[in-house]
Order: C-alpha cells, then structure tokens, then sequence
C-alpha cells in the first residue's frame, strides 16, 4: 500500500512538473486590433517564429522553452497579420519556471479571424501570421533586436525556424547566420507573391535552429543592386 | 360544375376558342418566362469582363507556368550577379547603374536586344530615383503540381566560381547578329537610364499589381487610372459598359492574384520624358481587386442592379413583352369580352375583376 501512494505521488508530481508555468499578462486584457484601415508597421523585422506557432497564437498555445526562461523578466508579444488586418502587441512578466516552460495566455477576441490566416485546407502552413517575441517591456527600448524563440505548446522538438521580413521595396533579401564579419554566404530569402503583403512580403528559412544556441542573423536587403541598411538580431534558442 | 359542362363533347361541341384568351395566356406566361429568365441571369456566372488604364510608377508581373514571354529591351543595362559563360566574352563593368560590385553589367549598343522569360518568373517595374526605369526578374517561387519550372543546371546558368548549384534560369537574352538565346543566371536586373525616343512595351500574361502599398519608406506609387467593367452583347464594339470607377494615388491594384483566378492581359508602356508607366489591362472582373489606403480592398464587380440594367437580352426581352403587353390591355376595351361571349371580358380584364374584389361586400 505504501508503495502504491508512492507510486501515485510520483506520477502526480511528475505530470505536475510538465504543466507549463503561466505567464502574467502585463495589460490584464489583451491588446489587439482588426480593423481593415490598415496601419503600417515600420519594422524590417515582423516575425521570428518557429512553423507551428502561428497556429498556437489561434488555439492559446504559446510558450517558452524553459532552457529560454529569461525568468522574472519581461518580454513584449507581437503578433500581425500579413494583409495588416491583425495586429497585437502585449507585454509578459515571466515568472522562474525552472524546468517548466512558461505559457503565454492569449484571449483573443478573434478566433475565426486568427483560424483563418494559420493554414489552408490542407492544413500547411500559410505564412499568414507573424509572430515575434523580444526580450524587455514592448515600451522600452528594443533590447538589440533578441527575439526569443517560441514554441506552440506540445510542438515538435524539431521545427524549421523563419524570418519574416518587410523589405520596404528591396528587390533581394538574404540573410546570414552567424557574426556580422563571418565569412558565410547570404541565402536567398523567399518572396511571397501571393495576396496581400502589407505587413511583410519576404519570408527567410533558417532551417532547425533550436538546438544551436543563440543565433546571430542578418538580414541583408538590395534595391535594384543597392545595398539598403542591414539588420542585425541574435535569436535566443535552445542552449541544449 | 353544372350538368351542361359534364356533357359529352359528341352532343354539345366545345365553344371556339376565344382568341383574345389565348393572347391573355400567352401574355401570362411571357410574364412567368420573363421573371425566370432574370432570375437565370442574376445567379449565372456571367463574362463581366474589365479593362483598366493606370498610370503608375511601380507594377508587378508573374509569368504563369504555362507561358512563355518576349520583351524586347532595347538601350537597356543587363545586370546579373551569376556569370553567363556565353557573356563572359564581352566587356561587362561592376557596379555603376547596377548598384554593388557583386553585380555585373551590360550594355549593348545593337537595336534588337530581347529577353526570353521562362515561366514563373516575375517581373517588377520600377521608376529609379536618379532617372529612368528598372526592372527586375526574379523566380516567383511558385512551382505547380504539374512539373512545369522546375530547376535546372543549364551550363550557362553557371556561375563565375564555376559552381554547379542547381538554379532557375528567369529566361535566355539575345542580340540580333550578336548573341541568340544565352540562358541568363537567377537573378536579373535591367536598367534604362533614358528610354528609347520609341519607346518600349512589355505585353503580358499573367498575374499583376499595380501600385504599392503606402508607406512611409517609399514614394513610388500608383499615380491615377479608370477601371472599366463591361459585357459582351451584339452591339458594334461586343461589348456594353456595366460600370466604371477612378483610381486614386496611392491605390493597389490587384490582377487575377488570388489562387486559381484567370490572369490577366495586358501591356506596360514606358515613354522617353514620361512622368510615369503607363498599363492598359484586361481580365475578368471578379478577378480584380483594388485596395486603397486605409481601406481593407475590395472586388470590382459590379451589383446586380448595374449588371440587370445594362444586360441587353433583359432589355430586348423586357421591351418585347412590354410592347406586347401594352397591345394586349390596349384591345381589352375593343376585343376583350366584345365577340358575345358574356364571360370572355371580364375573365380577361384583371384590373376590372381586382376592382370588383375590393368594392364587393362582405356578405355578398
């Protein structure tokens, strides 16, 4: 009898220590926007994101991976649609979650809305929906462009990475892993030429770069053969 | 039923037919088939089809997989960041118009220079700050089920690093009594500085924007433009004006984009000394979008009133049975009820019988 309760309590706490820590949504209601009168953003960068997580945006799944907790401190969500419709931009606290990763609640009042931009009827992937996460409060000063890396909650633990991107005109965009001086070659980013793109029109795959560490990227832009100013953000990943 | 109606025919012959029942009738069901053949009209997918003319400083082209186009692209500068073996004979400069040193270009002083765009290519049309016009030719990305651009490894899509990385060819370039047909590498810039006194006109097939998005990173613009919807019919021209509207600076206009939409066809026309291009388009109307700043974008396709009142079948029909129905209840007062069959008139007059309806008393 007595190994039965220790057996029970075991898997008890061992379920427990899976469930996700719940972060604190900063605002208390979250703050989005659908509105057709479209407002332009003005970043290059609008999402780094792992493939699955716009579908966890729609179904309240977002999370961080505990070896990313950057605990107790606070990170801004964003979140827009590529038509420009959707926006929303919502600080975090993150509570220490030790080994449990930490949930991001998202309330949405449009759940139709976010449903229809996750994928299409076969369910692949649309780049519809951007979603980005920086380190620091969505007031304060972008903290050198580190974007954690979310995950959708009960994702798997291999999934390609993207950079979505606003060229503002360029005619190429490429990135380029690793330091600003590393003697790599800039990859192609892709141009999405289907529907609208108001928000973003190019989308960089970086391929699985969850167990790398943290990752420096560039995203290099031409006009017509001229160099327009490149971006530089560190993406924080898995250390394991 | 009386006992004289349930007699056989053999012992009391049928009265004549009374001609004016059967105009009456006949009046009745013209009705009936009018109002069906509306409703047939209102839910059949008809061929509104639309023709727009833009002038604008930015378009956008796609190339659609079946197609193949020819754009002759005299006095232009060829840029390309690959290395075309059959070009490395002649002289090309780095940088310059082209922009960095990674780029390589061209110039050729031969009348005839031409391009050859493979499928899925897209082509964008772009004013320059400094002067002129440029534009570049890119792989869309797109690749259909059916095997159409695929990549390929051309040999002269090679490279100056001699590698031999697969890549897609946006098209072949050649130079009447020069060069025939040299693959071009993946990516394409072409550059006029001044365009030719002639002028130069790209047709096309395919996908299409016009305009761009307003930011506030960027000045080129759809500049102004009408958009015309219309019908076929039997008139001079085969076709009927359904509707029309202006486009404003600052609209995006969208061809035959969406999955599965018809293309659309067209011509850019570039101008020496034009403030701008100018695009002559067409395509079926429930193809074309316009989104305008701060607005979420909208189908061109006109509302059902415009369509029925500028369809000339529901016009010539409609006039038809007018005609016929103002002959009819015209007579009435002649004919009708006038050739001793006490019933026939008031049967046939409606508008005397619903008179009597309303006047008649309740117990009566």
């Amino acid at each position: 009898m007595r190994f039965i309760s220790f057996f029970l309590l075991f898997i008890c706490t061992s379920v427990a220590a899976q469930e996700p820590v719940e972060a604190e949504l900063l605002s208390g209601k979250l703050q989005e926007s659908y509105q057709p009168d479209v407002s332009i953003s003005g970043s290059v960068i609008v999402g780094v994101m792992s493939a699955g997580v716009a579908a966890a945006v729609a179904s309240d799944g977002i999370t961080i991976q505990p070896q990313l907790n950057p605990g107790a401190g606070d990170i801004c969500l964003r979140v827009a649609s590529r038509d420009g419709i959707y926006m929303s931009r919502n600080a975090y606290g993150i509570p220490d979650g030790g080994e449990r990763s930490v949930r991001l609640p998202y309330d949405t009042d449009h759940d139709d809305e976010l449903d229809s931009y996750v994928g299409d009827e076969n369910g692949k992937p649309t780049n519809k929906l951007a979603v980005s996460a920086t380190t620091g409060n969505c007031e304060s000063e972008p903290d050198q462009y580190k974007y954690l890396l979310l995950s959708a909650q009960g994702s798997a633990p291999a999934e390609d990475v993207v950079i979505l991107v606003n060229s503002f005109g360029a005619t190429d965009v490429f990135y380029k892993l690793g330091p600003e001086d590393a003697d790599t070659d800039p990859v192609d980013c892709t141009y999405i030429s289907e529907g609208k793109r108001t928000a973003y029109d190019y989308v960089c795959s970086l391929g699985d770069i969850r167990q790398q560490g943290d990752v420096q990227v560039s995203i290099i832009r031409e006009r017509f053969g001229r160099a327009q100013p490149d971006v530089e953000l560190t993406i924080l990943s898995n250390s394991e | 039923m009386t006992a004289e109606d349930a007699e056989p025919a053999t012992e009391s012959p049928l009265p004549p037919i009374s001609i004016w029942k059967v105009g009456v009738a006949i009046m009745m069901l013209g009705i009936i088939a009018f109002l069906s053949f509306i409703l047939l009209r209102i839910f059949s997918s008809s061929d509104w089809e639309y023709s727009i003319e833009a002038a604008t400083d930015v378009a956008e082209v796609s190339v659609p997989p079946d197609g193949e186009t020819r754009w002759r692209i005299d006095g232009a500068i060829i840029c390309t960041r690959d290395l075309p073996q059959r070009l490395s004979g002649f002289p090309f400069t780095r940088g310059g118009p082209c922009g960095s040193r990674s780029w390589r270009s061209w110039e050729f002083d031969e009348p005839e220079v031409s391009l050859r765009l493979n499928p899925c290519i897209t082509a964008h049309f772009s004013k320059r700050i400094e002067s002129g016009y440029a534009m570049s030719l890119r792989d869309s990305g797109k690749r259909p089920s059916n095997g159409a651009c695929q990549e390929d490894s051309s040999a002269d899509a090679g490279d100056s690093n001699g590698t031999t990385e697969k890549k897609y060819s946006i098209g072949a370039l050649s130079v009447v009594g020069v060069i025939e047909d040299v693959s071009l590498g993946k990516s394409v810039n072409v550059m006029w500085t001044n365009v030719p006194r002639a002028g130069l006109t790209f047709p096309f097939t395919g996908s299409t924007t016009l305009g761009r998005t307003v930011s506030w990173s960027d000045s080129i613009l759809l500049r102004s433009g009408s958009v015309v919807v219309y019908t076929a019919d039997e008139s001079a021209d085969k076709r009927s004006m359904v509707d029309s509207a202006s486009l404003m600076l600052g609209d995006q206009v969208r061809l035959g984009t969406e999955s599965n939409s018809p293309d659309a066809k067209g011509f850019i026309r570039m101008d020496e000394g034009a403030d701008s291009m100018q695009v002559v388009a067409f395509g079926r109307a429930n193809s074309l979008r316009i989104e305008r700043f701060g607005e979420g974008g909208y189908s061109f396709e006109p509302s059902t009133i415009r369509k029925l009142a500028a369809d000339r079948a529901v016009a010539f029909w409609g006039s038809i049975l007018a005609a016929y129905m103002t002959l009819i209840l015209s007579l009435q007062p002649f004919v009708g009820g006038g050739d001793g069959d006490a019933d026939a008139g008031p049967a046939t007059d409606l508008l005397q019988r619903f008179n009597r309806w309303l006047r008649r008393k309740p117990n009566a």
